[in-house]
């Protein structure tokens, strides 16, 4: 099953995602009107929005991979888990540099400890904690169970991140979700293209490095095997 | 061991960019004295979107690059097992 997606429908899959992320460049760049409060800066909320997307992908697929792995402990979840864990904090890491980016312009400060701002900053120690823990230490059965607890409750603070704005308020802006004021169709259309590009993206990134874990944990086997043989040949 | 190291640089680098902006986001709430119009004047918005688009597309490029690289790595031990298999074939039918 594995082999036939990744032979078959990954080519396939690559060839899409690089026609979406230009379209949805050119959308952005020469479709998207200029918002007249914020003036180009705005421009950042077609990624922003859609990498803070990829980034809660990426940690639900660690969590739900690692609680699969904690009821039964498959290395094959255990390594979708980690696969998810490190593209989701590579685009956390992104919201964290895009967001203040835009803020300083809007807000006239790149940072404010506003609820949905801290919480989002509390996710990305939780799973930069969780990549780490997995990276530094030995790569035994105890460390992925431990690893994988605590990747299901850092999951915890995802809802967090969303429901923050309607529980304690702050300065982070709602665009359609709890009152805000919507987009205009010509940023609709853009918004939706790149949220379809970063889905794609975020696909190929986590299937790239799921495959690379897979085949490292299929060669090493491998390796065991031939030396198995030789050992016996020669016994 | 030269991936284990590259691993290690990778992720202490991005700790250490998470690490940095929330220092400086610390200096920020402490001496933030400078108004808004100023900031709008040194920053345009163009070179900040530029900033944005530019970063995303360093840290998806770098990502993508490293995981390329452990797929060379992974290459270079395949072809290190098949001259091992030969060697184990090759022996026991000489014998």
């Amino acid at each position: 099953m594995m082999r036939i997606f990744d032979e078959k429908f990954f080519p396939i899959l690559v060839v899409l995602t690089a026609a979406a992320v230009l379209a949805s460049l050119g959308l952005i760049f020469f479709h998207a009107p200029i918002e007249l409060t914020m003036g180009i800066v705005q421009k950042i909320f077609y990624v922003h929005v859609p990498s803070a997307m990829a980034a809660y992908a990426g940690f639900t697929l660690a969590s739900v991979c690692s609680l699969l792995y904690l009821i039964r402990p498959n290395r094959y979840w255990d390594m979708a888990a980690v696969a998810g864990a490190e593209v989701g904090l590579l685009f956390c890491l992104y919201v964290l540099i895009s967001g203040p980016l835009w803020a300083f312009k809007a807000w006239g400060k790149a940072w404010t400890w506003d609820p949905q701002l801290t919480a989002t900053f509390v996710l990305f120690l939780l799973y930069g904690g969780y990549v780490m823990l997995r990276s530094f230490t030995r790569a035994d059965d105890r460390m992925r169970k431990l690893a994988a607890v605590l990747a299901v409750f850092a999951f915890i603070d995802i809802p967090i991140i969303h429901y923050s704005v309607r529980m304690w308020g702050g300065l982070h802006p709602v665009i359609e979700r709890e009152g805000g004021g919507g987009l205009a169709p010509a940023m609709k259309l853009t918004f939706s293209v790149s949220m379809f590009a970063f889905v794609l993206l975020f696909a190929v990134m986590v299937w790239m490095r799921f495959r690379v874990r897979w085949k490292e944990y299929e060669l090493d086997l491998l390796y065991l095997e031939v030396e198995d043989l030789a050992r016996t040949r020669e016994g | 061991m030269r991936l284990f190291i590259k691993q290690i640089v990778g992720i202490v680098a991005l700790a250490g960019v998470g690490l940095l902006s929330a220092s400086a986001a610390f200096a920020q709430e402490a001496g933030g004295t400078l108004s808004l119009a100023a900031r709008e004047a040194s920053v345009p918005g163009g070179t900040l979107l530029l900033a944005a688009y530019l970063a995303l597309w360093l840290l998806v490029f770098g990502y993508l690059a490293m995981i390329m690289r452990r797929q060379r790595a992974l290459s270079r031990d395949l072809a290190a097992l098949e001259r091992r298999m030969d060697e184990v074939f090759d022996g026991s039918e000489n014998d």
